[in-house]
């Protein structure tokens, strides 16, 4: 019985002492094989176009809920002042001589005598003027004498008023032996009435009275006269009205962005119906034409195509200080605009001109120097359309985190159930420094958004439903993570069916996207 | 010391210290080798037909038994952590996923006996026991282990019981009769019992399930958990002052068990027993507060970003998760009474009897949770001399093969000492145990139990005088 109990305790004993320290060396502990594999869902979005795309300016939504498009942008804006002017005139009177003979070798004495005429107003844009309002301008008056008397003389324009309805007079000395005068008389606040009575336009009377006083010596009025000489310089008005003439209003060079279609690799699309809203606003009292000398859509590759626009008549203001608004469209009734989309632009370039008075004829016209012409534009781009070949490129520096061996394996599964009328494939390349293209992300090769029906209408009429697995192993990864610089991200877009397709605000695309990864974590703690 | 490196050093120490004590201080609450130790009257709290060889056995409070037990279904120390070399230790949870079970458990408990009190002659034996009892299991899933280690991802398409834990506790008091009268070759045992709860928590229901969708990796989790709770307080409670000696006596949770046994001797040598034990109910009712959730069911399909194309950055908050997950496992209370059972156990043991040797065998089931727990026992028993006996044993379980046991009995000057375990291997290889158990104690004896058969021999040679101790 002894030796039993004894080999109870003894083997007891050893087997308590045979706990090592080391079994619990949870200094330096080891995991063994942990590869743990995870799943989630990552994303889960049910995107409707008219969740996502409220209608403002730039997107606008009609009754059967068709989007379109806008890019709208004041094209040019031009004032009166800057392309009519009143140009200097210079008139002569000619001799002027004594209407009642004398001849006398002394001459004391005194003698009066008047003279009237008018002179014409002539620009080369052949105005035929009523009224010119001048805010500033010099009338310059040179008087010139052949007798050998001293002369005193008035000119009156009996026309031109000033603020306080007082005809402008002028009054001009000579003394013999001087034989001339010079006068200058600011016309500002003068206003010209070149009507005569409204029985005419470009008519300027005026009226010289002048006295002689005798000097002593002779005077023979077959031989002497007087002259006037009238300047009218660096005229400024606030107002004019009559006929103005014929006027070139430039539309300049200029440019319009369709950020859509910026990072274009090739696009060949067939928009239907798009429209180009054009609208004039003019405070000028008079018609004009606007006509556009080239307009023409140009892709980043080079490609433009021009578009024939008829000459456009804008009608004029009203009354002075209104301004009318002409509106005009111009859409595939009326033009070749439907070509400038095909291929698709990312810039529409402009240039042109306004014609005033392009109709001829002797119109009433009138402008203030506060009177402006401006065009502004608002291209449509209707959503609706037939995409026959779609791509962008964008291209991003990258680089990717080092290999730590501890991922093994990335997959993420995408779920695509596409309700809208286009469809895409879209691809990641990985590249180095010298743009080589070392891997890409996505193995699959059919489309990442598949293609959904759609009715003879273009109209979505179903869904479809694409998955796509993106499957990256720790191997492949290990090649390229430390050669990547740039990223191409690269997407081809199609429209389905065959015919143009329209995009409502209920298409919509749901979006559904896993994320599963296996790690290696064995190692020491 | 750094705080990091002195709480490894504790953490090092405790465990060393629970693996070396755990042989010593476990205890068994189902005892294998106990059955085959008629000479202690605690014998017959598992054989209601055992009757003692003194006439008057009396255990003082404490004393007379005291008992622990530390089960685990489904893994030992060295199945979690190996030796790499002498500085660094291994885990490798994927054996030791391996190696368990889909619902696998953790128990401990622990009785001591208040009082006891057993008069046998004559065939007849007539007994008083008083056990304050707690048992505690804690059950664990080994599809949140499959989960941890290897990820969902392993699982796409399948259900994972993430949340199969559950924690079934019970200390209650437990009066009990034990009777035994013997009727020819035959003896009949009953204990009847009442019994007292004073603390359950009793986790009903408690499912987590987590579905990955193959689709795109959806996760379902469903949830329907039920725990129900007595003895207890919560702050309201302890506001009403309960606690204290209320805890102590109180009595309202009671609760009715029996246990029963029987005994044919074939020959004089050759005996066949068989009973059933523990077969009963406590009925809970006071300072009830059950908990309950679901069944309810929340999927995370991703995060939801319409809001973020109109604007809202904030596609990843978390609020709304939260939210679906306060809903998923939004508790309500109520304070109904409930009933639970005990953890009732069954066998049937075959005796052969000879001068100074038992040989027994046993088989039995215990319930254990919701499965039943199969073993057969090999018990050898020796007797030297008057004062000393010693019993070793072999079982093997359903959930553990190897385990060696015995038990020691030392008598004399009126006093009867044991020491018993179903598992006394677990002291050599405490790191590759599972199980451990232990009863000790010591009982008052005195005078003999005539029976029947002490006309004749009940060992081989030994006389009447030997086997009055």
């Amino acid at each position: 019985m002894k030796r039993i109990y004894y080999f109870i305790l003894v083997t007891s004993v050893l087997g308590i002492s045979c706990i090592k320290k080391s079994d619990f060396a949870f200094n330096n502990l080891k995991i063994d094989n942990w590869t743990p594999d995870w799943a989630f869902p990552l994303l889960n979005a049910q995107l409707t176009l008219k969740n996502l795309v409220k209608s403002n300016n730039v997107v606008t939504e009609d009754s059967t809920g068709l989007y379109s498009l806008h890019y709208d942008g004041k094209l040019f804006s031009a004032k009166a002042s800057d392309y009519i002017f009143i140009p200097n005139q210079s008139y002569s009177s000619g001799p002027i001589s004594l209407h009642t003979p004398l001849s006398i070798p002394s001459f004391t004495g005194t003698v009066s005598d008047s003279f009237s005429n008018h002179f014409s107003y002539t620009d080369t844009s052949g105005a035929q003027l009523e009224h010119i309002k001048i805010k500033a301008g010099t009338l310059n008056f040179h008087l010139a004498s052949t007798y050998r008397q001293n002369i005193s003389l008035q000119l009156s324009f009996p026309n031109i008023i000033n603020t306080s309805g007082s005809a402008l007079n002028i009054n001009a000395n000579i003394s013999y032996p001087s034989s001339t005068s010079d006068v200058s008389i600011d016309l500002s606040n003068y206003t010209i009435d070149l009507t005569n009575g409204n029985t005419t336009r470009n008519y300027m009377a005026y009226k010289i009275n002048y006295v002689i006083n005798g000097s002593g010596q002779s005077i023979n009025s077959s031989t002497d006269s007087l002259s006037a000489a009238i300047d009218l310089t660096n005229i400024k008005y606030s107002f004019i009205d009559g006929t103005l003439g014929h006027y070139s209003i430039p539309i300049p060079h200029d440019t319009i962005n369709v950020a859509v279609f910026n990072n274009t690799l090739t696009a060949q699309i067939y928009l239907k119906n798009p429209k180009l809203h054009l609208a004039f606003a003019n405070s000028l009292g008079l018609g004009v034409s606007a006509q556009f000398d080239s307009l023409y859509g140009l892709t980043n590759h080079g490609v433009y195509v021009n578009m024939n626009i008829s000459p456009i008549s804008v009608a004029g203001a009203t009354s002075i200080g209104s301004t009318d608004t002409s509106n005009y469209t111009v859409d595939s009734t009326n033009s070749t605009i439907q070509n400038i989309f095909n291929p698709a632009p990312n810039q529409v370039i402009y240039v042109g001109h306004i014609d005033i008075n392009p109709g001829g004829g002797m119109p009433y016209n009138f402008i203030t120097d506060q009177s402006t012409i401006s065009l502004s534009a608002d291209a449509e781009l209707p959503a609706w359309f037939k995409i026959i070949e779609f791509s962008l490129q964008d291209t991003l520096k990258m680089s990717l985190p080092k290999d730590t061996n501890i991922l093994q394996k990335a997959e993420f599964k995408m779920l695509v159930n596409n309700a809208f009328p286009v469809y895409a494939s879209i691809q990641l390349y990985f590249a180095d420094s010298a743009y080589n293209i070392l891997d890409s992300l996505i193995t699959p090769t059919n489309n990442l958004i598949p293609q959904a029906p759609v009715n003879s209408s273009g109209v979505v009429n179903g869904s479809t439903l694409a998955t796509s697995d993106f499957i990256y192993d720790h191997d492949r990864y290990h090649i390229m993570a430390s050669k990547v610089r740039y990223g191409f991200i690269r997407g081809n877009l199609k429209s389905s069916g065959t015919n143009s397709v329209q995009i409502h605000s209920s298409d919509n695309i749901n979006i559904k996207l896993g994320f599963r990864f296996m790690l290696n974590v064995s190692t020491s703690l | 010391m750094s705080q990091l490196a002195y709480k490894n050093y504790f953490m090092k120490k405790l465990l060393i210290f629970l693996c070396c004590c755990l042989p010593i201080t476990s205890f068994c609450q189902d005892s294998y080798t106990l059955k085959f130790l008629p000479q202690l009257q605690e014998s017959q709290w598992f054989n209601a037909s055992n009757q003692t060889d003194a006439k008057v056995s009396v255990g003082l409070p404490v004393f007379s038994s005291v008992s622990m037990y530390i089960y685990n279904t489904g893994f030992s120390y060295h199945d979690v952590f190996h030796r790499v070399d002498n500085n660094t230790m291994g885990v490798d949870l994927g054996k030791l996923i391996d190696k368990l079970d889909s619902k696998n458990f953790l128990a401990f408990g622990a009785s001591v006996s208040l009082f006891s009190f057993n008069y046998a002659s004559h065939g007849f034996s007539a007994g008083l026991s008083i056990n304050d009892k707690l048992d505690f299991q804690f059950a664990y899933p080994n599809d949140f282990f499959k989960l941890l280690w290897y990820g969902n991802g392993h699982y796409i398409g399948q259900t994972l019981n993430i949340g199969n834990f559950g924690i079934n506790a019970t200390y209650y008091r437990e009066y009990a009769l034990h009777l035994s009268k013997r009727f020819g070759n035959l003896t009949i045992g009953l204990s009847p019992k009442m019994l007292f709860g004073k603390t359950n928590i009793n986790s009903k229901t408690t499912s987590i399930q987590l579905y990955t969708d193959p689709s795109y990796y959806q996760l379902t989790a469903t949830a329907n958990m039920n725990v129900q709770m007595s003895g207890i307080p919560d702050s309201n409670d302890k506001k009403d002052g309960y606690f204290g000696a209320d805890y102590i006596m109180n009595n309202k949770n009671k609760g009715y068990a029996i246990d029963l046994g029987a005994k044919y001797e074939i020959t004089p040598k050759l005996s066949l027993s068989a009973g059933i034990n523990d077969l009963g109910y406590i009925n809970w009712t006071s300072n009830i507060h059950n908990y309950t959730a679901g069944p309810a069911a929340f999927t995370f399909d991703g995060f939801h970003a319409e809001s973020f194309f109109q604007g809202n950055t904030d596609i990843v908050s978390s609020q709304n998760l939260t939210d679906s997950l306060k809903k998923l496992i939004k508790f309500a209370e109520n304070n109904s009474s409930y009933a639970t059972t005990l953890p009732y156990n069954f066998f049937t043991t075959v005796n052969y009897n000879t001068k100074h040797n038992l040989f027994g065998l046993q088989l039995s089931g215990t319930r254990f949770n919701d499965q039943i727990i199969y073993a057969g026992t090999l018990c050898y028993q020796l007797k030297l001399g008057n004062h000393f006996t010693g019993a070793l044993s072999y079982t093997a379980k359903s959930t553990s093969t190897f385990n060696v046991g015995g038990a020691v009995i030392l008598q004399f000057l009126n006093m009867q000492w044991y020491v018993a375990t179903d598992n006394w291997w677990a002291a050599v290889t405490p790191l590759d145990s599972k199980n451990m158990n232990l009863r000790m104690g010591m009982n008052l004896v005195f005078g003999k139990n005539i029976k029947e058969e002490d006309k004749e021999e009940h060992f081989d040679g030994a006389s009447k005088k030997d086997k009055f101790w």
